[in-house]
């Protein structure tokens, strides 16, 4: 693979904190004013740099060869515990810096007493610490040989600068048409509203098929399609169910949904009435979105007020399993791979550079064979075209189409390798960026200022080469994340129509499959409570997150406190449910 | 969705995990006090504290240098901020929405890094606190509060608001304050004219009694969320019907309007293009409207409550009108 098409390593980020720290001025000012070891810091510097030139290789290797996957982990941890470290020195300075500010008339005394109190032991801590983590990385690189790996011809060093290649706009991510899928929605608007039932009961259909083939989308569409209206339904809503079947939790979020208001009943047996009380003789249309529910007894029970709407009541339900369909004792829709002309179709729409811009036959006849490994998932041809409007030259799409990333070992995990490989091209700072997403569950929606502040609140935003506030840079990674398809707005229907519409407040999603790749990359460092197995978190961990719905009482989460080198700790709330902390206020119609 | 958090937990969290750059507890409904042992987060850059029960910050947290976050939205039960708090020189985005705290943090122009702010509390010395809005570069929201200490209209044009890159901005008077001159108040809103990209607006117990123009002649023309509460001296609305990008329109507690006609459409050819949601509420004196359904060609949610003088809405509306 040409080097210089990589976008740089997720590790290379991390070091650019590094860089920047070890290089600064002040630092330099800081460890002369000491009488500190300035060479230390040098030779911080150069085993830095060193361990930098491996990192894409590595990376690469990683899923091929378990020991190159530890070694990159003991990196991370060293390179890590080197950040930590500055940070504390560079703590230090500021705290020098504030208190001098605040107290003009005594800076001589603070200084002069700061100095003589602590000088030697500060100095000592400061020495040590930074010979030990030499060390560590000294004998990792020393390992490079064994493990075969090689030095990238190229410096990572400064792919912050890629930044400035802005993506066309993001109009593409709003998906107003689908391709290929006429048919299908063609008979699921043929079963919401020609088809009269025999029975009382709900008539359920499932739309079934594999991640990343658009279920969800399609539901969408028929969700929101304007001849709706002719099938007549009382009441509609949207519920997104996922991995957590539980059914006093699910049956309030549908009388939730249904009745655009939070209940706080805590019993299933009163929620059960209300729900069957708000559906008695209405038409309803229901969509349970990613079921992945197989116990039959589980769904009777969240069945069991349903049964109550009138005749003509629907359910619409996506899932991966058949299983499921078949406990529900649902219809099947089984939804297949695209056709060759739609997947290109799909394809030509992210990867062309403007609308009435055709490709040429060159890239064309490429673009066909990159089409053919996508295995007809719309989600993998838009990844994957959104990455080629990024690279213009055949050279650069020849070198996509040759790369070995195509045939990642499956039994290793179930990414899409075109996923994969959207992410491997992202320039070392937009993966960070991205990876850190792991700390998200599933179907979060969350709001793009709210992330930019996380991002800036790890230091993932400061770079000496971006010109601009850690907000504008901030703003600029979300937007090329966005256009990338790495992230998608959120187009489901609010259960509370919001008033506030300002920018601010618009909602993003990731894809299940993205989340799986972010969790994926980053998963050493990442912890999910509830989500990764066992309760236990690894005393490696550097982030945490837990969905405060799960959660009624924080006992320390047991193993918390062994994470010593935790450094996110981040509950997770479900807005738009409840509030995001600004001028909201809920239309209700009353 | 409350979470339980015991005191004693939360110190041990502390003193064994030194290196938290980003803690959030918000929706910690449990959480009254955070432990000094806050101080000792050498690295922490961000802390949200919202939707706690917190009553006052430690005065620890005046050690966290190189905290970039602050937010403290919905701690319905803090009054004050502890006194050192401008030593956090590095602070970005403060937020305090919804507390008891009724004043600035002391030494409030050290901040000079502040890029969001929500709240910001006009003191009576308006001239020096108006010159300390205005030097302050800010993005997102805002809301300006006891707008009703600003004594002269020029200390108004000093907040510098229409160069700030606000998307929500609110203006609210103390619902208590009496208006000495009607002109005064309006020339005061004038000079308050903000950035023209904004998004939302929300107008509280402004006393004058008329709107000055940059309100409803469209120069905020992404403006697509408006709300006006409490203007209880207003005789005549004025031509909202020409903001194009106006979603919702909710006006509250108008005591002084008896009738809206055509002043309200300006144009009936083409008036509220975009409006989708239209609300009043607490219209006390409110007897006659004069309207077409022409007037609002997209109107999804017509909202009429606590107007007990209103005399019959036309049949279209009716229609839209969800009871």
């Amino acid at each position: 693979m040409a080097a210089e098409l990589v976008g740089g390593a997720l590790l290379s980020a991390f070091l650019q904190v590094a860089f920047d720290r070890l290089t600064s001025p002040q630092l330099l000012d800081f460890f002369r004013r000491r009488k500190l070891d300035e060479k230390l810091l040098a030779n911080l510097n150069i085993m830095l740099h060193s361990i930098n030139a491996l990192a894409d290789d590595a990376e690469l290797k990683q899923f091929r060869d378990p020991h190159v996957k530890a070694w990159l982990f003991a990196v991370k941890e060293a390179v890590f515990d080197a950040e930590d470290f500055l940070g504390e020195i560079d703590y230090e300075f500021t705290r020098c810096q504030v208190e001098a500010q605040s107290q003009p008339q005594t800076i001589t005394y603070k200084v002069s007493n700061f100095f003589n109190a602590t000088f030697s032991s500060f100095n000592k801590k400061i020495e040590s610490g930074l010979k030990e983590i030499l060390d560590k990385l000294e004998y990792l690189a020393r390992q490079k040989g064994a493990l075969g790996l090689k030095e990238s011809t190229y410096s990572t060093i400064g792919s912050g600068s890629n930044v400035t290649q802005k993506l066309p706009s993001t109009s593409l991510v709003a998906e107003s048409v689908i391709y290929g899928r006429d048919s299908d929605k063609e008979t699921i608007m043929n079963w919401l509203t020609l088809e009269t039932d025999i029975q009382n009961q709900p008539s359920i259909l499932s739309i079934v098929g594999m991640g990343g083939l658009g279920k969800t989308t399609l539901a969408q569409h028929v969700y929101n399609d304007p001849k709706m209206d002719h099938a007549k339904f009382d009441t509609k809503a949207w519920v997104c169910v996922s991995d957590h079947f539980d059914v006093l939790t699910l049956t309030k979020t549908i009388l939730d949904a249904i009745t655009d208001k939070k209940d706080d009943s805590g019993n299933l047996e009163m929620v059960h009435q209300k729900l069957k009380e708000n559906l008695s003789g209405k038409k309803f249309l229901l969509v349970l979105d990613d079921v992945w529910n197989q116990r039959r007894d589980k769904w009777e029970a969240v069945q069991t007020p349903l049964t109550y709407g009138a005749p003509g009541s629907r359910i619409l339900v996506t899932t991966r399993h058949e299983n499921v369909a078949s406990i529900m004792q649902s219809k099947v829709h089984r939804l297949k791979q695209l056709r060759e002309d739609e997947c290109w179709k799909v394809f030509e729409k992210h990867a062309s550079k403007d609308d009435n811009l055709e490709l040429n036959d060159e890239l064309k006849e490429i673009g066909r064979r990159i089409v053919e490994k996508c295995k007809g998932l719309p989600l993998a041809l838009k990844t994957i075209g959104c990455l080629l409007r990024t690279k213009s030259s055949i050279s650069d799409w020849q070198s996509i189409l040759e790369s070995n990333i195509w045939d990642l070992p499956k039994e290793d995990s179930e990414i899409i390798p075109a996923l994969f490989l959207s992410y491997h091209y992202l320039p070392s700072h937009l993966k960070r960026c991205f990876a850190y997403c792991a700390l998200f569950s599933k179907d979060y929606e969350f709001v793009k200022q709210e992330l930019i502040l996380l991002w800036m609140g790890e230091n993932f935003l400061q770079c000496p080469q971006q010109i601009g506030q850690p907000e504008e840079v901030g703003e600029q990674y979300f937007n090329d994340l966005l256009s990338r398809s790495f992230f998608q707005q959120s187009n489901t229907e609010r259960h509370f129509v919001t008033l506030y519409e300002s920018s601010l407040n618009r909602h993003f999603v990731m894809h299940d499959l993205l989340n799986d790749l972010a969790k994926y990359v980053c998963g050493d460092f990442c912890f999910r409570l509830n989500f990764d197995k066992g309760r236990c978190m690894p005393k490696t961990t550097r982030h945490f997150s837990f969905a405060i719905n799960d959660v009624k009482c924080f006992d320390g989460f047991g193993s918390l406190t062994d994470a010593k080198r935790l450094r996110s700790f981040l509950p997770i709330t479900h807005i738009g449910r409840t509030f995001v902390g600004s001028f909201h206020c809920q239309f209700k119609v009353t | 969705m409350a979470v339980f958090i015991a005191n004693s937990r939360l110190h041990d969290l502390f003193s064994k995990i030194k290196f938290l750059r980003v803690l959030y507890f918000r929706g910690f409904l449990d959480l009254r006090e955070v432990p000094d042992s806050v101080g000792d987060l050498k690295h922490l850059q961000s802390l949200d504290l919202s939707q706690t029960w917190i009553q006052k910050l430690p005065d620890s947290i005046c050690l966290l240098y190189n905290l970039l976050i602050l937010k403290l939205n919905y701690c319905l039960e803090l009054k004050e901020f502890p006194s050192n708090l401008h030593k956090l020189t590095k602070l970005r985005c403060l937020e305090f929405e919804n507390t008891k705290v009724t004043k600035m943090p002391r030494h409030f122009g050290e901040f000079k890094n502040l890029q969001v702010l929500s709240t910001f509390f006009i003191d009576r010395n308006s001239e020096l606190s108006t010159k300390l809005l205005g030097a302050l570069n800010l993005h997102g929201w805002l809301s300006i509060k006891e707008v009703q200490n600003i004594m002269n209209p020029l200390e108004a044009l000093e907040t510098n608001l229409k160069s700030k890159n606000l998307v929500d901005l609110e203006l609210k008077w103390n619902s208590h304050h009496i208006p000495d001159d009607p002109k005064k108040e309006k020339n005061v809103l004038e000079n308050l004219q903000p950035f023209k990209h904004l998004e939302c607006l929300t107008i509280r117990s402004y006393y004058g009694t008329q709107f000055p123009s940059w309100i409803f002649n469209n120069s905020l023309s992404n403006l697509v969320f408006l709300q006006l509460m409490n203007c209880k001296y207003c005789l005549c609305l004025p031509s909202f019907g020409l903001l194009s990008s106006l979603k919702t329109l909710i006006i509250r507690g108008f005591d002084g309007i008896v009738s809206i006609g055509a002043e309200f459409y300006e144009s009936s050819s083409s008036s509220f293009v975009s409006l989708e949601r239209l609300k009043f509420e607490n219209m006390k004196e409110w007897e006659e409207w004069e309207c077409k359904t022409t007037c609002f060609p997209r109107l999804q949610y017509l909202y009429v409550y606590q107007c007990p003088k209103l005399k019959g809405l036309s049949e279209q509306l009716l229609r839209l009108k969800h009871t």
